[in-house]
């Protein structure tokens, strides 16, 4: 187990160089001079573009600006916003609660419902409730999200009145629709995958013995062929937290919700690159820290991969 | 008996994929769909009887009827030429995306796949680190790079699928690789660039259409989702997912402003969805 964490521990080292390096260049694969990215061809003076070009530090050789990249990143310091001025690093720690917020709010969703709906599919496999389920489960991974979204406001929000399209976030009433939205869609891949890890089980010749020995159905389902459908369930919930946290974008957008999402937004269109740098790096050690984190769970879990 | 009925059958059946693909009802209607909506979307100028972009502010939020069947949005615009247009628009991005991730990622899984040793590790090195870019994310930061606009959201919805087509095919190549026709071709002195092309691809290949097929889907709605948060195509011209963006707004006055442009993403992607499976069910020989 610790040669496992150790092992586990320097391959996210690795997948970490390799996104701050990438990071890195977002600002200098964009074609043509950074400079004039960011500021635009026709408006920038000779003035202007040097002035940019040494306060971001762009007279260094790449290695060197590289080197400084890393060296503030390891300080917590994200570099200064174009648009706003303002610390990068502040700016998204604004922004981040209120996306955290929807992320969590939404993969508990999608977690209850996709497991119910995988597991009463797999449950009565062949008969007309697993036909239903499995087409709704097919149109729900089909659905897109900001549609669906669409549809939730003009049902909760136009037709029964029940709840607001937008409100300001202090209202708890204002993650629901969001929430939904975002979770409802992430629920139909949840369920597709648990319904086909459970028929796997199922099938498993342990299960036949278990039948055999007389064992009561219920029993058998919950004690014997649960637990092994859910090993590999464990293993794609980072992956769907990732999913839930750039899906953020889209539902911030349609509910005029204030977070992460909006604020790539807003920088993609201004040109913001330090600030696009900055969200991009973020996300991506968050992400890389859940999936680490779901790894050594399943590896916990399921003695059997323990060193792949 | 069953064992025996069903490998007589893939043995008879093996060299008609295509017919066994008709034999699925469900592999029937979504091609049905699909033709259909391809060849409505390319017939759009002889279809919408106005041009998509003509504003006529007297006959603004009409309901669908028969001269508008399917209503008009806030400026008057007939929302069936939008759609027809929109739509054409929507699957030229999305199919020109999942070609273009699906060129680069098979062409590189597959030098990862049969090369092994440290290229294969540096490929999945990269891909790896592509991958800690979530979702919709890769694609955001390839539209930051190359700026907002119609062909760089279709390269970088392209781009934001190579890592997932790369893993597929390389894991797919690893197991041809091992074949004995591959150890004999090299035994006969064939390079590896002919042994690629000529062994593993054509093995390789249908268990990776199918998750491209997949993969076609999710592409038109990425990029239908860029578009939405106004990043690809830009207004007035029109786009399923930008349509979608702009009636919103309007959800409460104007039901069809929304409908139909979201109904049009919703049956293409579930048609693609639908034949991608069906397409896995014949790969993996679990139709039979």
């Amino acid at each position: 187990m610790n040669r496992y964490l150790v092992r586990r521990f320097f391959l996210s080292l690795l997948v970490l160089a390799g996104v701050s390096v990438l990071t890195f260049l977002i600002l200098h694969l964009a074609p043509g001079d950074p400079v004039y990215a960011i500021l635009g061809r026709q408006a920038a003076s000779a003035e202007s573009v040097q002035a940019l070009r040494a306060s971001l530090g762009l007279n260094d050789p790449l290695p060197v600006q590289y080197a400084r990249f890393l060296e503030n990143i390891v300080r917590g310091d994200l570099g200064t916003s174009i648009r706003t001025d303002r610390p990068v690093i502040s700016m998204i720690a604004e922004q981040l609660p209120s996306t955290i917020q929807l992320t969590l709010a939404s993969m508990a969703i999608a977690t209850v419902v996709g497991l119910f709906i995988g597991l009463v599919s797999a449950l009565n496999r062949g008969r007309w409730l697993d036909r239903v389920l499995t087409v709704a489960i097919i149109a729900g991974v089909s659905m897109p999200t900001f549609w669906l979204g669409i549809l939730l406001i003009l049902l909760f929000s136009v037709q029964l009145r029940w709840l607001p399209s937008a409100a300001p976030a202090s209202d708890p009433r204002s993650l629901i629709l969001p929430a939904l939205t975002l979770g409802l869609a992430e629920a139909a891949v949840i369920a597709r995958i648990v319904r086909a890890s459970l028929i796997d089980v199922l099938d498993q010749p342990y299960l036949m013995v278990a039948h055999a020995k007389g064992l009561r159905p219920r029993r058998i389902n919950w004690r014997h062929a649960l637990p092994n459908a859910m090993i590999p369930i464990v293993s794609i919930l980072g992956l769907q937290f990732g999913l839930l946290l750039s899906g953020s974008v889209v539902v911030e957008a349609l509910f005029a919700r204030p977070g992460l999402g909006r604020l790539t937004v807003t920088a993609i269109n201004s040109r913001d690159f330090p600030l696009i740098q900055g969200i991009v790096l973020v996300i991506a050690i968050i992400y890389l820290l859940v999936n680490t984190l779901t790894d050594l769970l399943y590896a916990v879990i399921n003695p059997r991969v323990r060193l792949t | 008996m069953a064992n025996l009925a069903a490998t007589t059958a893939i043995l008879n059946n093996k060299r008609h994929p295509f017919r066994r693909l008709l034999r699925q009802p469900g592999a029937v209607i979504s091609l049905l769909i699909l033709i259909g909506l391809v060849a409505a979307t390319a017939g759009a100028p002889l279809l919408a009887s106005r041009p998509p972009n003509e504003a006529n502010p007297l006959a603004a939020f009409r309901p669908p009827d028969a001269e508008f069947p399917m209503g008009t949005d806030n400026l008057g615009r007939d929302m069936l030429a939008r759609f027809l247009y929109g739509g054409r628009v929507s699957l030229q991005i999305g199919l020109f995306a999942a070609a273009i991730g699906a060129v680069i990622g098979v062409t590189i899984g597959l030098i990862a796949g049969y090369a092994g040793g440290w290229i294969d590790s540096v490929i999945g090195w990269f891909i790896e680190v592509l991958m800690t870019f979530p979702g919709v994310l890769l694609a955001l930061i390839v539209v930051a790079i190359l700026g907002p606009g119609v062909v760089n959201v279709m390269i970088a919805v392209g781009v934001s699928f190579v890592p997932s087509f790369t893993r597929m095919t390389r894991a797919a190549a690893l197991q041809v690789r091992e074949q004995d026709y591959v150890t004999a071709a090299r035994a006969f002195g064939s390079n590896d660039f002919s042994i690629i092309v000529r062994h593993i691809a054509p093995n390789v290949i249908r268990p990776v259409l199918a998750l491209i097929t997949l993969g076609t889907g999710s592409a038109i709605l990425e990029a239908a989702a860029l578009s939405f948060i106004g990043l690809g195509v830009q207004p007035p011209d029109p786009e399923w997912g930008a349509m979608l963006n702009a009636g919103r707004a309007f959800v409460g006055q104007a039901w069809w402003v929304t409908a139909f442009p979201g109904l049009g993403i919703f049956l293409t992607v579930l048609s693609i969805n639908l034949l991608g499976d069906a397409l896995s069910d014949v790969a993996a020989g679990t139709d039979l």
